[in-house]
């Protein structure tokens, strides 16, 4: 950076020497001239918004609520307010209603808010286990290494979503439901982010453990291994350190799968069950019905699409923004 | 070389084994398909305990185990209920290419197989042709000239189908060309199953029309895929040093990219296909159901509804076995292509 500034500027460069940038001022300037990620943040930020504000005006029971008349409404048609309709209020389902008669302007915003929980809470599982198992078997190596490597290995011959559908078929069938942050949710929320927590870490675990067989060959490992730094020291102060950027990457794009992978299993009846909503579940409703429900699919899906796009965009300007190599 | 095939498919062994006992404990814990039977008329609790029997689930979980892979006809039950074993079992075992019989469909899971594999095939193929014509092709033109109009619009059309599971793709296909252009009174696609129920015999003409939507579907994520690969490889290629020599002594461009270019560009596509295999089984598993495709994907999906354990056990362990072969033969190939791979 310093280099284009001395040939675009020669003698003000000269005289006042520009303030050495820290690592993150670099990635940070990088992120913010990747277009496509300050697109992608203001999306996200968009949804992000839409959900939470969405929230603050209507309560999730609203959204949950099934009516007797009303059902499958396409928009803009007027519901009832109460299920039976006793009060004779009635407003005007902005995005129709489902084979239920619940409102899916409101379903968006809530299910919105699992979907995106869904995706955050099972990716922070994932890159806690990938992590921690992929530090440790490239650092030990050896019969460590070669036990957790055979495991990764099993998990990854069965594909994640066939592996997901096996483990969530029993899963899905509980309609009990839980108290969680002052909401009652279906149990399976939580089920569906265990299993996707505990069967989307094997890439990652990958990528940290060639990372960490690099790396420990270096002199500054080495050096703290001679002064007797202990291994739980050396991995988690000078490893760990060293392999954040590809771990920060593949969280971030690792949000938008797990986004996805709910839709698919919440599509295919096996995901979150009703009352609670998900992007993925209203998009079941739809099923068989893709022209006179076209409501049902087009709206959520747009929204997956959307915030999956927006952390695609957003993950690629992190690789670009904390590779190292990449200079400008 | 062949000492390095050899031993990569003794490492390969050992792997299936595990695999096998992760998938029989996985499926084991999907519930017992017999809980359902008790509501059916004409059932005792009798009847349905002998079932139970017969079947081998009262035997221990490691015995469970042993019969599944070696079979139980050297092994006596007590089905009389008398205390005193008295029948040999019928199953032969994975290892003796028995995967059990269907306990839903009441017939060898093979058989069953047999009749499902075909369209997976068919799909899978047609989609796989797709993915690589439709994706070579794009991703060459995109790299021949880079950032300009075109490459852009395949850039984030690309981007967008990542972002977008299978069955929207699909769900949205299905709204175009199915529903809408039958509409607007234009030659409209036809979807659901492989033929007209009504007409009885499936036709080419019939089966072709109606594996149209299915392979668009499967094809669309991956062609975005393979078109990106594609573009960065060739790039990475066209600006290497032998092909400004072959632009240099005076070659057609037209030859240059094909011939030079391309065939360096491509060696990387082998592998690619090999391990892009489970995506496309995890996709046909989506775009089967949601078509109606008789395969492998929904017979997988049927047999979770209905919970059928021996068929469920048959296509995990088919599935793995396919990841397994074809990560495999992509380190294999790759080993023999290019002469700089260690075989260590």
């Amino acid at each position: 950076m310093a280099v284009d500034t001395i040939n675009n500027a020669p003698i003000v460069a000269l005289k006042s020497e520009p303030k050495p940038r820290s690592l993150i001022q670099i990635a940070i300037r990088r992120y913010l001239r990747h277009r496509m990620a300050v697109f992608g943040t203001f999306l996200l930020l968009g949804v992000i918004l839409f959900i939470t504000l969405g929230s603050l005006f209507y309560r999730e029971s609203e959204g949950n609520m099934t009516r007797l008349r009303g059902r499958e409404a396409p928009p803009g048609t007027l519901i009832t307010v109460d299920r039976r309709g006793d009060s004779g209020e009635m407003k005007t389902a902005i995005l129709g209603t489902d084979i239920s008669g619940r409102d899916v302007f409101i379903r968006l915003i809530y299910g919105g808010q699992i979907s995106i929980a869904i995706g955050v809470t099972s990716v922070t599982i994932a890159v806690t286990l990938g992590t921690i198992i992929g530090l440790v078997a490239g650092y030990f190596g050896g019969w460590v290494d070669g036990i957790l490597s055979r495991i990764t290995e099993v998990f990854l011959a069965i594909p994640a979503l066939i592996l997901l559908l096996v483990l969530s078929a029993v899963f899905s069938k509980d309609t009990a439901t839980v108290e969680l942050f002052g909401r009652t949710l279906s149990r399976t929320v939580i089920y569906i982010v265990l299993l996707i927590g505990f069967t989307s870490w094997m890439p990652l675990s990958r990528i940290v453990r060639s990372q960490v067989l690099s790396i420990k060959e270096q002199e500054y490992i080495l050096a703290a291994r001679a002064i007797g730094v202990r291994n739980f020291a050396i991995i988690f102060r000078h490893l760990l350190p060293n392999v954040v950027a590809p771990i920060v990457v593949a969280a971030t794009l690792g949000v938008g799968t797990a986004i996805i992978t709910e839709a698919y299993l919440s599509f295919l009846g096996f995901g979150v069950q009703p009352p609670t909503a998900t992007w993925g579940n209203i998009i079941d409703g739809a099923r068989g019905h893709i022209d006179n429900r076209w409501w049902l699919w087009v709206f959520p899906g747009s929204m997956i699409v959307m915030t999956v796009l927006a952390i695609n965009f957003i993950g690629d300007g992190l690789r670009d923004a904390l590779d190292p190599r990449s200079i400008e | 070389m062949t000492q390095y095939i050899i031993r990569r498919v003794m490492q390969a062994i050992p792997l299936l084994f595990l695999i096998s006992v992760f998938v029989f404990f996985l499926i084991r814990q999907a519930g017992d398909p017999f809980a359902g039977r008790i509501l059916e008329a004409g059932t005792s609790a009798e009847d349905l305990s002998r079932q139970r029997r017969a079947a081998g689930l009262t035997d221990p979980v490691w015995l469970q185990f042993i019969h599944w892979y070696l079979g139980d006809d050297w092994y006596q039950r007590d089905l009389s209920g008398d205390g005193e074993p008295d029948t040999f079992g019928r199953r032969q075992g994975i290892l003796r290419g028995d995967l059990g019989v269907s306990v839903q469909r009441n017939e060898p899971v093979v058989k069953t197989i047999r009749r499902f594999l075909p369209w997976t095939l068919l799909l899978g193929a047609t989609a796989l042709t797709t993915t690589i014509v439709f994706g070579v092709a794009i991703g060459m033109l995109a790299s021949l000239r880079p950032y300009s109009i075109f490459d852009n619009i395949v850039t984030t059309l690309s981007f967008v189908t990542f972002s977008t599971p299978i069955f929207l793709i699909a769900l949205l296909s299905v709204f175009i060309f199915s529903v809408k252009f039958r509409e607007w009174g234009l030659p409209y696609l036809p979807t659901g199953g492989t033929s007209d129920w009504r007409a009885g015999g499936a036709t080419f003409g019939d089966v072709a029309q109606r594996l149209i939507l299915p392979t668009v579907s499967l094809a669309a994520i991956q062609i975005a895929a393979y078109s990106r690969f594609i573009r960065a490889s060739m790039l990475d290629v066209l600006n290497s040093d032998y092909i400004r020599t072959a632009h240099a002594k005076g070659l057609k461009r037209r030859r240059v990219v094909m011939l030079h270019a391309f065939k360096n560009a491509s060696f990387p596509l082998i592998t690619l296909v090999a391990l892009d295999i489970p995506v496309f089984l995890s996709g046909a598993v989506v775009t089967e159901t949601i078509f109606s495709w008789p395969g492998m994907g929904k017979l997988f999906i049927d047999s979770l509804n209905q919970l059928d354990p021996p068929i469920l056990l048959a296509f995990t362990l088919f599935v793995a076995l396919t990841v397994v072969t074809m990560q495999l033969i992509a380190d294999i190939v790759y080993a023999w292509v290019d002469p700089r791979v260690r075989y260590t």
